[in-house]
């Protein structure tokens, strides 16, 4: 864990559902440091340091992505495959939590490469309980490569 | 046996009498005629034999006479005529003998004759000396006795007799054959008429019946020529029509063609106009699946993030207004959870494939447990056939029938659910049976209708989906579904599943998700 970085981009159109997202990992302490991006565009520029996030290093990406998939601008599908194109950002895992169950996403989502793909539960309780789960593997048992090998520089 | 040749053989038998008749006729005709003739001559004969014995008898006379004289004038020595006339008479009876040649009795008389001529003119006595030739230059001796002359007059009247009595039997003789042949000519002419006259009547008849066959053979010719004609004009007819219809149909095929390319047309737009629809409707039902939920998840949650960590510092109100709000948060998200199914099954095809329909009622009883909580039901499950269904659609029929079930007997203190099957009429109808509530009969048929519920929502929650998306289902399946009720007697619900499942069903749009 990196004390200066961001644990978790939370892609999330959504203020409610971020909210009630960042309310649960929070509840759950498994999170302090939580990025939150309204939509695809947002996403990639804090992922590839550009734009409002020109100060940031490719050294220090978030431990885990959380991806909505219907995002404006750009959706969750292309911010997938922007990552997983890109040398540089290609081994961050990326979370698809969707309310979408349908077939053609899961499919095409692990086309794309997603490391995990999670149905958001309706019931909060459920949410919670999700939450606690895939937080705990990402943030704790989960590990990561050295991101300097992926740079390229 | 063939009738013209019965007809010759009778006409040849007929023709062969007759020309026997006839023969025997000509035959008898010949024969009397040479008779005739034969009996001519006869006459003739006796006639010639009667003038030569006359002859000789004058002849004789003559010399008798001649000797006489010469008695008296017995100086004159002259015999030179009665040397002539004895040469004379023995010509003659020359003559007789040879006529008289086939005549024995004749011919005795005649040689008795000779022989007294022989004595009258050469007596034994005195012209022994003479000698030589009695008929010669020598003058005849005549010794005539009274004796002899009337001896000869006996034996030429004898001889005369005889020859005229041959005559007269002869000419018996002929008149008899004549006679008989008169009547056989008669006779034979009378047959050969009658052989004629029937020989020509069963001719003519003959050849009336040929006449009459013939006229019959002809108008019978007449009437198939007639026929013929009528139905080879009636063939020409029903050729005609035949072509007519040929054509007719021809043209008939041509506009069914022109149709069908117009329907196909059509068909191909209606088609893709009915895959944009379906697609409309999918990016509908995603975006109800995805926008409609989100709010109510974030009704859900934040009210229960109220509850959780606010809701001891709350008053006693303001929590159950909290309440309020969750469970109609959980009844809309329900209804838009079933929608959803709905909305999807009206645009899947089902996949067909044979399960065991006991396999997929077990699977839907345990995922309808945790619905019964620590319930205790009787469960009776009768036995299943295997069917050919959609597993998963089918599932889905038994969990919304025992959902139905369980919720519906659960203030009964015996809950019991009964699953079966019975054959009727070659149909395979299946049953689930519960002892709950039931429903007024006075509204069965709203019971199968989207968003159609027969109890209050404070007495059994619901969307009034369930039994919807039920109908839709079986329907897809070509089946029935009805259920049976009384109100606090339980209810049974029915649907039947065919063997045969419609095509228009089985023809769905592709790529049909919710």
């Amino acid at each position: 864990m990196t004390p200066q970085g961001y644990e978790i981009l939370l892609v999330e159109d959504d203020p409610a559902d971020a909210e009630l997202t960042v309310h649960a990992l929070r509840k759950e302490r498994l999170a302090n440091h939580i990025e939150v991006a309204r939509d695809g565009a947002e996403a990639l520029d804090f992922l590839f340091c550009r734009g409002a996030y020109s100060n940031r290093s490719f050294t220090n990406p978030p431990r885990v992505v959380l991806l909505d998939l219907k995002l404006p601008k750009i959706s969750g599908h292309e911010v997938l495959r922007a990552i997983k194109a890109d040398e540089r950002t290609r081994a961050i895992p990326v979370v698809v939590l969707t309310s979408s169950n349908q077939e053609r996403d899961l499919v095409e989502c692990y086309r794309l490469g997603v490391n995990s793909y999670i149905q958001k539960p309706v019931d909060l309780q459920k949410f919670q309980e999700v939450a606690r789960h895939f937080g705990m593997y990402w943030l704790v048992v989960n590990h990561l490569p050295p991101m300097a090998a992926f740079s390229g520089k | 046996m063939n009738k013209a040749l019965k007809f010759r053989r009778k006409l040849a038998w007929t023709w062969a009498g007759m020309a026997l008749v006839l023969l025997a006729v000509f035959y008898m005709a010949v024969r009397g005629g040479g008779e005739a003739i034969a009996l001519e001559g006869w006459v003739a004969h006796t006639q010639e034999v009667l003038r030569v014995i006359g002859d000789a008898r004058l002849e004789r006379a003559r010399l008798a006479n001649q000797w006489l004289t010469n008695q008296l004038a017995r100086s004159d020595g002259g015999t030179g005529g009665l040397d002539a006339d004895s040469s004379k008479l023995r010509e003659d009876v020359a003559r007789l003998r040879t006529l008289t040649a086939d005549n024995p009795a004749q011919q005795a008389l005649i040689a008795e004759l000779q022989e007294v001529f022989d004595k009258e003119l050469t007596p034994a006595s005195s012209q022994s000396s003479a000698g030589g030739t009695a008929g010669s230059a020598n003058p005849v001796p005549w010794v005539e006795t009274t004796e002899s002359t009337a001896r000869l007059r006996a034996l030429f009247d004898h001889l005369e007799a005889n020859e005229r009595a041959l005559l007269a039997s002869r000419s018996r003789a002929v008149q008899a054959n004549a006679r008989v042949t008169r009547i056989v000519v008669v006779f034979a002419g009378s047959l050969t008429l009658l052989i004629l006259g029937t020989a020509g009547y069963f001719i003519q008849r003959e050849i009336l019946n040929r006449g009459r066959i013939e006229t019959g053979l002809r108008k019978a010719q007449e009437l198939l020529g007639v026929k013929y004609e009528d139905q080879r004009q009636e063939l020409g007819h029903v050729m005609d029509d035949l072509h007519g219809q040929i054509r007719a149909r021809q043209q008939a095929e041509g506009e069914i063609r022109l149709l069908n390319t117009e329907l196909e047309d059509r068909v191909e737009k209606r088609t893709k106009e009915l895959h944009e629809a379906n697609q409309e409707l999918e990016a509908f039902s995603y975006s109800v699946s995805h926008d409609l939920r989100a709010p109510l998840r974030h009704m859900d949650g934040f009210s229960r993030i109220l509850q959780q960590e606010y809701g001891t510092q709350l008053p006693e109100e303001a929590r159950h207004y909290l309440d309020r709000v969750r469970s109609a948060t959980t009844h809309m998200s329900s209804l838009v959870e079933d929608l959803l199914q709905l909305s999807r099954l009206g645009r899947q095809s089902p996949q067909l494939c044979r399960v065991a329909l006991r396999t997929l009622v077990e699977e839907a009883q345990a995922e309808t447990l945790s619905a019964a909580g620590n319930r205790d039901i009787e469960w009776r499950i009768g036995d299943l056939p295997e069917a050919e269904v959609d597993a998963n659609l089918f599932r889905q029929v038994w969990v919304n029938l025992l959902t139905n079930a369980i919720k519906f007997s659960r203030n009964q203190t015996k809950p019991v659910i009964e699953i079966g099957s019975l054959e009727e009429k070659g149909e395979t109808i299946l049953f689930v049976r519960d002892n709950g509530a039931g429903f007024d009969p006075r509204y069965a048929d709203k019971l199968f209708g989207v968003f159609q519920r027969l109890h209050r929502q404070d007495e059994f929650e619901g969307t009034g989906i369930g039994l919807a998306t039920i109908h839709r289902i079986i329907k897809k399946h070509g089946g029935r579904v009805w259920a049976e009720s009384q109100p606090g007697q339980g209810a049974t619900f029915y649907f039947t599943i065919p063997t045969v499942i419609p095509s228009s069903e089985t023809h769905e749009t592709i790529g049909a998700r919710a």
